[in-house]
C-alpha cells in the first residue's frame, strides 16, 4: 500500500474516533464488564449478545459516516482515495472493535491460569475468524446501506429468507431431507460456508469501495449468500466423513479392523404407524489400546427390484467393547405396513460405518480440594460450587475453595474450544472409577482450527456427579478415521421378528 | 488547453424517464457558466453526473480532458463542488471540517481559508448541525475555495437564502474566479446576471442554447412598433419564429426578438405591419429572457400533448 494512502486512511479513521468517540467508549465498558464476567462468571453469558449488538451498531455508524449509496454525501466530490477509505473502516474494526474484546479475552483467559503465549495465539485466531465472518459481512451489509434502519430491515430480509427462504426450499426440492451430518466433522461443512460468506462479503466490500456499485452489491449478496446456504444444506455427510478419513495422518491403523453386520439379538418394537429394526454391528481386529467410536452410519437396503427407504436416517451407538472388539446397536425405522406386507422378501443391506479410533491416552491426577489444576491438552479443571440459585460457577483465579460440596462434579474449561479429545474423568471411589464420567464426548469435534467461532474465551463442560476428592483426568486424541462398508444378505423382514426380548442396558467397562 | 467541463450527447436515464437526454455543454477556461432552467429541467442530474456522483446512462462527459466516471482523488483536488443538496456531517465543527479537509489538499491555503472564514462570519466552534442554511451554504463554499480549485461547481447555491448571505457567497465566488472555471447552476437569475460571463438553459433535459451572456442580451431584445394606424394582427403563421410574446394593441405592438438584428427586424415589421411610426428596441434583463424561454417551451410540449 502506498504511503499517502495509509497516511490518509489513518486520517480518515481518526475522524471516525473522534465522531463516535461516546459510542466506542460505551463499548470499552461493555467490553470490560464481558472481560469481567468471563473472568468472575465463566458461565455466564449476558454480555454476548450484548457485545456482538453493540459491535455491529458500531461497525455500521463507521461504515455510515462515509456511507457509499446516494448522492449526497460530502466525501463524494473530495479527494478521498477509495482504498483509503475502505482501510480506515478495516482499522477501526480492528481498532475500535476487535482490539477491546480481544484484550477483554485475554484478560480472562490469562486470569484463568492459561499462559500468555498460548492466549496471544489463541485470541489472534479467534479474532481473526470474528472478524473474517461477522465484521466483514456486516461492513459488506452496512455498505450497501446508508443508514442503521434500513441496514437493519435488509438484514431481517435477508435472515428470513435464508432461514425460511430459498435454500432450504431448494434443498428439500432437491434432496428430499437436509439431514446434516454428525458434529464431529461438521466444520468441513462450517467451513465451506465460511469461505463463502468471507468471499462474499470481501468481492461487495471491494466492488463497492472501487466502484459503488450497490445494485450489483445487493445482488451479489443475495445471490451469494443463498448459494452458500445451498452448498451447506446440499453437502452430503458421507462426503464431510470421507473428507476427515482423508485427512487422517496414520491411515495403516486402521488397516486391520474388521465390520460385520447381522440382526441384534433383541427384540424389534412394533408401533402403530412404524417399526423398529435392531442390528448389531461389529468391529474387530481393533489395535491395542485403543479405543473406537463410531461417528455415522451410512446405511440402505433393497429386496429385488426395489429399494427400501428407512423412514429416519439410522445412527449408531456403541454398546461394548473388549480389548479388541467394538459392538454398536442399530435401530432402521421401517413403515410397519410395508413391514407386514413383506415380511419374507429376501433383504439385502449394505452400507459403510465411519470410525474414529482414538489413543495416545493421557492422565493427570489432582485432588480437587486445590482448586483449578492444569489437566492435558490444556484443561484446566476444579471442582464447581453450586451457587444460591443453583448455577455452577468457577471461584475467582487464587480463591480458596472452602468447602467441597459432597454431590459436586468436576469442571474443565479449555482454551476457545474443547480439545479433539475423548475426555473422562475417573475418580478413586465410587461409581466413577469404574465407569469414568464423561464430558460430552458425543459432543466432540475434529475441527483442527484452534478457537471457534465465538466470544467466549473458555469452553466450559461439566463431569457427572463424582464421589471422590482425588480424580484423573484421562484423554485419547483422535488417531485415525476411516470407512467400513458392509452388508448382509439373504435376510427377510422376518427375522426381525417383535417382541422376543426387551433390550438391555449396557455397561461400558473402563480400561 | 483542456476543457474544464466537456458534455458530448450526456444522457442519464432514471427507468423510462430521461433526466438528462443528449446534453451537449462545455465550460471554457476562466468561464462563469450559468446553467438555468426550470424545476426538472435535468441540472442536477446533469452536474452530478459530470462530477461522477451518478453514473450516466449514455454520452460522455469529462473535467479537464479525463473522463467523469474515472476521476480520481487527485482530480478532486482541484475542483470544488458546493451543492444545496450535499449533506456535510454535522457533528463537525467549521473549525474542526477545515482542520480535517486540510491534508486532502497539497494547495491548502490555511491563510486564506481562514480569511474566507472571516469574510462569511461563521461561529468556528458551532456544530454545522446547527447552521441556519446559509451558514451551511457558506461553510461549504468557504471548504471548497480554501484550496483555491482551478474548476468550481455550484449546485443552487442561492437557493432559499437571504440576500445578504446572497451577495456575501456571490462575492466569495468572484474573488476566486480570475483563478479558476465556475459552472453554476440556479434559479436566481439577477444574481447569475451579475456576474456569469455564458449562460446555458436547460429544459427537459437538453440544452436548449448556450451562449456568451453579452451575446445572449445582444440577441434578446423586446422590440416595440408604434403605428399609426389600428393595426391588424398578421397571421401567426406569417411571424419569424423567433418572435415571442407578440402583443398588439391599436396602436402598438410588442413582441421578444430571440435573434434581434437592427436591419433586418426593421424590415421584417416593416413587412407586417403598415403605418410604421417608430421602433425602439431594449435588452432585457435575464429574468425575463427566462421566462421568455420557459413558457415558449411549455406551449410547445402544450401543443404536442
Amino acid at each position: 500500500m502506498k504511503p499517502g494512502v495509509m497516511k490518509q486512511a489513518l486520517h480518515i479513521f481518526r475522524k471516525d474516533v473522534d465522531a463516535l468517540r461516546i459510542e466506542i467508549g460505551v463499548f470499552v465498558l461493555l467490553a470490560l464488564a464481558f472481560g469481567w464476567t468471563k473472568i468472575h462468571v465463566s458461565n455466564d453469558e449476558w454480555t454476548d449478545p450484548l457485545i456482538v449488538l453493540a459491535a455491529s451498531f458500531l461497525i455500521a455508524r463507521a461504515v455510515h459516516a462515509d456511507a457509499l449509496p446516494g448522492d449526497r454525501q460530502f466525501w463524494l466530490t473530495r479527494p478521498y482515495n477509495r482504498m483509503s477509505l475502505l482501510s480506515a473502516k478495516l482499522l477501526f474494526v480492528v481498532v475500535c472493535v476487535s482490539l477491546p474484546v480481544a484484550c477483554a479475552q485475554f484478560a480472562a483467559a490469562v486470569g484463568f491460569g492459561y499462559p500468555v503465549s498460548q492466549v496471544l495465539r489463541a485470541v489472534l485466531f479467534n479474532q481473526l475468524a470474528l472478524v473474517g465472518l461477522g465484521a466483514l459481512p456486516l461492513l459488506a451489509l452496512s455498505s450497501l446501506t446508508t443508514g442503521i434502519v434500513v441496514l437493519i430491515l435488509i438484514a431481517l430480509a435477508l435472515a428470513l429468507v435464508f432461514l425460511f427462504g430459498g435454500p432450504s426450499l431448494l434443498v428439500y426440492w432437491v434432496r428430499g431431507t437436509s439431514r446434516l451430518g454428525p458434529d464431529s466433522v461438521s466444520w468441513i461443512r462450517n467451513a465451506f460456508f465460511e469461505v463463502s460468506l468471507l468471499s462474499v462479503a470481501a468481492i461487495v466490500i471491494v466492488r463497492q469501495y472501487r466502484y459503488r456499485a450497490t445494485k450489483s452489491g445487493v445482488v451479489i449478496a443475495i445471490v451469494g449468500l443463498n448459494l452458500a446456504a445451498v452448498g451447506y444444506l446440499l453437502i452430503p455427510a458421507v462426503f464431510e466423513l470421507r473428507a476427515q478419513s482423508w485427512l487422517s495422518t496414520n491411515p495403516a491403523l486402521s488397516s486391520g479392523v474388521t465390520v460385520s453386520l447381522k440382526p441384534a439379538e433383541i427384540a424389534s418394537l412394533p408401533g402403530p404407524t412404524m417399526m423398529t429394526l435392531p442390528l448389531t454391528l461389529t468391529a474387530e481386529h481393533l489395535p491395542p489400546g485403543t479405543e473406537i467410536r463410531a461417528d455415522d452410519l451410512d446405511i440402505s437396503a433393497s429386496w429385488p427390484g426395489r429399494p427400501l427407504r428407512f423412514a429416519s436416517r439410522p445412527g449408531a451407538n456403541r454398546r461394548s467393547e473388549d480389548a479388541e472388539r467394538a459392538v454398536f446397536d442399530v435401530a432402521l425405522l421401517i413403515d410397519s405396513a410395508l413391514y407386514r406386507n413383506q415380511l419374507d422378501a429376501p433383504l439385502t443391506i449394505t452400507g459403510s460405518l465411519f470410525l474414529t479410533i482414538f489413543g495416545e491416552e493421557e492422565r493427570s491426577r489432582f485432588s480437587i480440594r486445590n482448586g483449578r489444576s492444569a489437566a492435558p491438552d490444556g484443561l484446566r479443571c476444579e471442582a464447581f460450587k453450586l451457587t444460591d440459585r443453583g448455577r455452577p460457577v468457577i471461584p475467582r483465579p487464587g480463591a480458596e475453595v472452602t468447602e467441597w460440596h459432597p454431590a459436586g462434579s468436576l469442571i474443565c474449561a479449555a482454551l476457545f474450544r474443547w480439545p479433539s479429545r475423548l475426555v473422562y474423568a475417573q475418580a478413586d471411589a465410587g461409581l466413577s472409577r469404574e465407569v469414568p464420567s464423561e464430558f460430552s464426548n458425543t459432543l466432540i469435534t475434529y475441527s483442527p482450527f484452534p478457537a471457534r467461532l465465538s466470544l467466549a474465551p473458555l469452553e466450559v463442560r461439566r463431569s457427572d456427579s463424582l464421589e471422590s476428592e482425588s480424580v484423573t483426568i484421562v484423554t485419547r486424541k483422535p488417531l485415525v478415521h476411516f470407512r467400513r462398508a458392509f452388508s448382509l444378505m439373504g435376510v427377510t423382514l422376518r427375522d426381525f421378528s417383535p417382541w422376543r426380548m426387551l433390550p438391555r442396558t449396557y455397561v461400558v467397562p473402563f480400561q | 488547453m483542456k476543457m474544464p467541463i466537456s458534455c458530448q450527447n450526456l444522457t442519464v436515464a432514471f427507468s423510462r424517464v430521461r433526466a438528462v437526454n443528449g446534453l451537449d455543454l462545455e465550460v471554457e477556461p476562466a468561464a462563469i457558466y450559468g446553467l438555468l432552467g426550470p424545476n426538472g429541467a435535468g441540472k442536477t442530474t446533469a452536474i452530478k453526473t459530470i462530477m461522477n456522483i451518478i453514473r450516466p446512462t449514455g454520452g460522455h462527459s469529462s473535467i479537464f480532458g479525463r473522463d467523469s466516471r474515472l476521476l480520481r482523488a487527485q482530480d478532486f483536488e482541484r475542483i470544488g463542488y458546493v451543492s444545496e443538496n450535499q449533506d456535510l456531517p454535522g457533528w463537525m465543527t467549521v473549525s474542526y471540517l477545515m482542520k480535517y479537509l486540510e491534508p486532502f489538499y497539497p494547495e491548502w491555503d490555511a491563510k486564506r481559508a481562514a480569511e474566507l472564514l472571516r469574510a462569511f462570519d461563521l461561529p468556528l466552534h458551532r456544530k454545522l448541525s446547527h447552521f441556519s442554511r446559509g451558514m451551511w451554504m457558506k461553510a461549504a463554499l468557504a471548504s471548497s475555495l480554501a484550496y483555491h480549485p482551478k474548476l468550481l461547481v455550484l449546485d443552487e447555491p442561492f437557493s432559499g437564502l437571504d440576500p445578504l448571505v446572497r451577495e456575501e457567497l456571490i462575492q466569495g465566488i468572484l474573488e476566486s474566479a480570475e483563478e479558476c472555471a465556475i459552472l453554476v447552476s440556479s434559479h436566481d437569475l439577477g444574481e447569475i446576471e451579475t456576474f456569469a460571463s455564458h449562460i446555458g438553459y436547460m429544459e427537459q433535459g437538453r440544452l436548449v442554447f448556450s451562449e456568451e451572456m453579452s451575446s445572449l442580451t445582444q440577441r434578446f431584445r423586446e422590440v416595440e412598433v408604434t403605428v399609426g394606424q389600428p393595426s391588424d394582427l398578421p397571421h401567426r403563421s406569417r411571424w419569424p419564429a423567433r418572435w415571442l410574446r407578440l402583443e398588439v394593441s391599436p396602436s402598438l405592438v410588442r413582441f421578444i426578438d430571440t435573434g434581434f438584428d437592427l436591419e433586418r427586424t426593421s424590415a421584417e415589421v416593416r413587412d407586417l405591419f403598415s403605418g410604421v411610426r417608430d421602433i425602439s428596441a431594449r435588452p432585457l434583463p435575464l429574468r425575463t429572457i427566462f421566462l421568455t424561454m420557459a413558457r415558449r417551451s411549455r406551449e410547445i410540449s402544450g401543443a404536442a400533448l
